[in-house]
């Protein structure tokens, strides 16, 4: 019989570089510098250079008259419309994408070609989609729509003529083209909720609405954080598919930048309303991310 | 090739748990050695640290006298089977055994016969072409030990490569593998939990607790004198018996074969008595209330007192030590 | 099957033997909630299609007809491809200039996440998860960046730097926003592979990145297709860096487009030409999708 060897003393530490010691910790870590690199030089730099060049003009270095200017120009306006199109998008999005993904959940006739259709707009550009829509919802009382109304004997609707309806006809329109990346996320999430949860909560004298509120949307939730992610950040800065529906009135954030940046020594005055929308995307970015590390 | 490995003084803490600690092991050339512990006390650990996918905190390792401490897997020689095999799964079972031989940039016309031979020996002429997804378990593990003997290293690894098989192929490919090791003469390092493996397969057993070698030697020596407690009740299958000492204040450790049932100075009530073929397992308490295991030939009713006497007997400290001859590798006050 | 089954509750007894459950089930399903359900996917499809059937009228109907019609027929009264001809064979057409533009930046974007997606998926699937999660969550930020926030100092580099208009700018931009979904669909299929196969191969001889390049990204190669079709999809609909960035003389198809249904151009030639260029697009959407609702998004989100 043995008994395994027992010294005492410190243990021989091995004679090895750093690399050595730590080469299997150090190796993927090297496999992420090069992503490290490209978004530090071409997201985070740029992000923080627009920063400094909204405090700039060309004869300044520091200076707050690009906020002040922007804030005469009414620019209070611009985000407040701006954060109105995010958060009407958001509920029609997720209102629309949580009945689709609902529905294909379920087995039925037809369950392909709906699921198809459901995706459809992703494959249309945004830039055709904005177009698009500018000929359903135009201001004129023309416009598809209003065949549509007409068909049915009714009287045509001038949808851009208040604000509301000109930011609705924006909301629904990007609606339209963004639903299909939330249906796409909600759909994997509903894949991973057990079925027999269901069969549970049926048990258990759940209707189909309690077993929407106890069994779905918890299960959805960590899908449902990332989809808000995605599109809130993507709404902000919602851009091109206004432009082309509503044109620079009402006043978008994005539309205003583009706007600034095209006219002669404007890109000082652009920074800084695209700073400010920075702002608005770093507060979202915090609140949902603190949202989602709750509970 | 055979060679012998060495372990001088390795560590390794993965955050602040330690699963090496301060280790030192010579496994001889040619020998079978077996590494039995429970789960997650770092018996894998100590191999990927030999096969080189884990670095080590401090120590040396040494494989035929080389110190290879620091050098990556693929410079080792160090041939390993994973308890999930890992076959690739994008190749066939002759591409998958080919794998190491490619990977030494081994002409294909070296490459067949090496490849149709271990294939041979191992008895998977008849599946080289298949996909890996298309075989069973057992010719799984074949395809994978073929793939660690092909290459001639001078050491294997094998991380449990038998808990994946069901028990009825797992009893035949035990003693295939023991054939196989002596057959090639190789040095096997072998990890398990199971001490049934340990016990058919090893020349020497190491039985590891809280990442350091409580006991080595032959698995036999082990099972009749285990240095502590924690050996005897981890070796065996029943937990070992406890009396106390009334000498000393320690206790007389006993296996349930030591016993003589009819008369002797020690006494249990009968709580439980299964009969299991030929004999009768019987669970019961002594007069101070501690459960004793026993087996006996005629079965007892319930409540009746048995007497028995001791052939053999161990006797432990209190801190659970044995106290007749072995001594516990000391260790430091837990701090 | 459906015949069959709306006989059976007044069909005789051998066609009650032959399926006894399914009568009730069917008759079950086609009360209060199946009708809601057709109705929902009724009205849902007619919202999502209208919009497609529009594009369709202005690309094959006359201007006069569409755009220029104070109440555009919804049942097509006539014809005509000249919308289409003159998108593409007139001499002064834009359009196939900027979409051989438009595919070779997609190209590049796609090629791009791959060459710095695979790595980085792999390194975040290997490293401590603290760390992974971490760096998942800075890629996240990236992909919310605003746009054209970004898109305002990157011009002024890039015109320093003599790239200004460049498809390797223009892709490089973009990137931004391929990079993040890239890693996100590599990080899980590497997390779905055996994580003792790399140490299999390097056991068995092979360097590490020899493992890697050699034995694991094979095993990932439709999450590689897939996340290569993605980005070459953000990348064809992406408008606001290549607004920003690009030559209004020499701009990706996206941003011709704009240009001709705002300032300048034909509009109904735009719609004509994008319809039929968007027609690939779609076919590909329906076979990514097969992919997108995969296990593997899932897993990415949890991870």
């Amino acid at each position: 019989m043995s008994v395994a060897y027992r010294g005492g003393g410190t243990p021989p530490a091995p004679v090895a570089s750093f690399w050595q010691r730590h080469r299997e910790q150090l190796f993927p870590l090297l496999f992420v510098i090069p992503a490290i690199v490209y978004v530090g030089y071409f997201a985070f730099y740029p992000a923080v250079d627009a920063v400094v060049l909204s405090f700039q003009t060309p004869i300044q270095s520091f200076t707050l008259f690009n906020y002040e200017f922007n804030v005469n120009q009414g620019m209070y306006t611009w985000i407040s419309n701006t954060l109105w199109v995010t958060l009407g998008a958001l509920a029609l999005q997720f209102g629309l994408a949580l009945a689709i993904a609902s529905i294909l959940a379920r087995q039925f006739r037809g369950r392909t070609i709906f699921a198809t259709i459901a995706i459809l707009p992703i494959g249309i550009a945004t830039v055709v989609a904005g177009y698009t829509w500018s000929q359903i919802l135009p201001g004129t009382g023309g416009g598809y729509a209003n065949s549509v109304l007409a068909s049915f004997g009714w009287a045509p609707v001038y949808w851009l003529n208040t604000v509301p309806g000109a930011l609705a006809a924006v909301v629904v329109a990007d609606s339209w083209k963004n639903t299909a990346l939330v249906v796409i996320i909600l759909v994997a999430g509903y894949a991973t909720i057990p079925k027999s949860l269901y069969q549970a909560a049926a048990i258990d004298g759940a209707g189909p609405l309690r077993q929407f509120r106890y069994v779905t949307l918890p299960g959805l939730r960590s899908f449902i954080v990332i989809a808000l992610l995605i599109r809130g950040a993507q709404e902000v800065n919602i851009f091109q598919l206004a432009y082309e529906m509503i044109g620079s009135y009402p006043q978008l954030l994005t539309v205003q930048i583009y706007e600034l940046w095209g006219s002669g020594e404007g890109i000082y005055l652009a920074a800084s309303a695209a700073s400010v929308l920075l702002g608005i995307i770093a507060i979202f970015i915090v609140a949902v991310l603190a949202l989602g590390a709750r509970r | 090739m055979t060679a012998k490995l060495e372990l001088f003084r390795v560590s390794k803490r993965f955050g602040d748990r330690l699963v090496a600690d301060d280790v030192s092991l010579t496994v001889d050339a040619g020998e079978f050695f077996v590494i039995l512990g429970p789960s997650g006390e770092g018996k894998s650990t100590l191999l990927r640290m030999v096969a080189g996918i884990e670095t080590v905190d401090a120590g040396l390792i040494y494989v035929d006298g080389v110190d290879i401490t620091n050098l990556p897997p693929n410079k080792r020689n160090v041939a390993m089977v994973f308890q999930n095999y890992a076959l690739y799964p994008n190749m066939n079972v002759y591409q998958n055994i080919a794998f190491p031989l490619k990977m030494q940039y081994f002409p294909r016309e070296e490459i067949e016969p090496k490849v149709h031979e271990v294939a041979q020996t191992l008895g998977i002429t008849e599946i080289l072409d298949r996909r890996v997804g298309q075989i069973s378990g057992g010719q799984q593990q074949r395809v994978a030990l073929a793939r660690a003997i092909v290459r001639n290293p001078s050491l294997f690894l094998l991380d449990e490569p038998l808990s994946n098989l069901d028990a009825r192929v797992r009893f035949s490919a035990r003693a295939e593998l023991k054939k196989l090791q002596r057959d090639l003469g190789q040095t096997f390092v072998f990890v398990t939990h199971d001490q049934k493996e340990a016990e058919s397969l090893s020349d020497r057993t190491g039985v590891l607790h809280l990442g350091r070698f409580e006991q080595i030697g032959v698995f036999h020596d082990i099972y009749e004198r285990p240095v502590s407690r924690w050996v005897g009740d981890f070796v065996g299958d029943y937990p070992m018996n406890y009396l106390p000492d009334a000498s000393d204040g320690g206790e007389i450790g006993f296996r349930t074969e030591w016993v003589d049932v009819g008369a002797g100075p020690y006494s249990i009530v009968v709580e439980v008595a299964e009969r299991q073929g030929e004999l009768v397992s019987v669970l019961g308490r002594d007069p101070t209330g501690r459960r004793i295991f026993l087996t006996t030939l005629k079965q007892p009713a319930i409540g009746d007192t048995i007497r028995f006497d001791l052939r053999q007997k161990l006797r432990f400290g209190p801190d659970g030590a044995r106290l007749d001859g072995a001594q516990l590798p000391s260790r430091p006050a837990p701090s | 099957m459906t015949p069959a089954a709306g006989a059976a509750p007044s069909g005789g007894p051998a066609a009650a033997r032959d399926r006894p459950p399914a009568p009730v089930a069917v008759r079950r399903r086609w009360t209060g909630s199946t009708i809601g359900l057709y109705a929902a996917i009724v009205a849902i499809s007619a919202f999502l299609l209208f919009p497609v059937y529009v594009i369709f009228l202005m690309a094959f109907l006359p201007d006069n007809d569409t755009i220029y019609s104070p109440r555009p027929p919804l049942i097509p009264p006539t014809f005509t491809l000249s919308n289409l001809t003159q998108a593409l064979t007139s001499a002064n057409s834009p359009f196939l200039p900027s979409m051989y533009f438009s595919l070779e930046i997609a190209f590049l974007v796609g090629a791009i996440a791959l060459l710095i997606g695979i790595p980085t998926a792999y390194g975040l699937s290997r490293l401590a998860p603290r760390l992974a999660y971490g760096l998942t969550t800075v890629m996240f930020i990236v992909n919310m960046l605003p746009s054209i926030t970004i898109a305002l100092p990157i011009s002024v580099q890039f015109i320093k730097a003599g790239l200004y208009g460049s498809a390797i700018s223009i892709a490089l931009a973009q990137e931004l926003l391929a990079l993040p979904v890239t890693v996100f669909l590599l990080v899980g299929a590497f997390h779905a592979l055996p994580p003792d196969l790399e140490n299999q191969a390097r056991v068995d001889g092979a360097s590490r990145p020899q493992a890697i390049f050699g034995n694991l990204v094979p095993l990932i190669r439709p999450a590689i297709v897939a996340s290569f079709l993605l980005a070459w999809m953000l990348s064809w609909d992406e408008s606001t860096f290549a607004l920003i960035l690009s030559n209004p003389v020499h701009s990706p198809l996206a941003v011709e487009i704009f240009y001709s249904v705002t300032s300048r151009g034909n509009a109904v030639y735009a719609v004509a030409f994008s319809f039929i260029a968007t027609v690939p697009v779609l076919i590909l959407v329906v076979f990514l999708q097969r992919y997108l609702k995969g296990e593997d998004l899932a897993v990415g989100v949890r991870g």
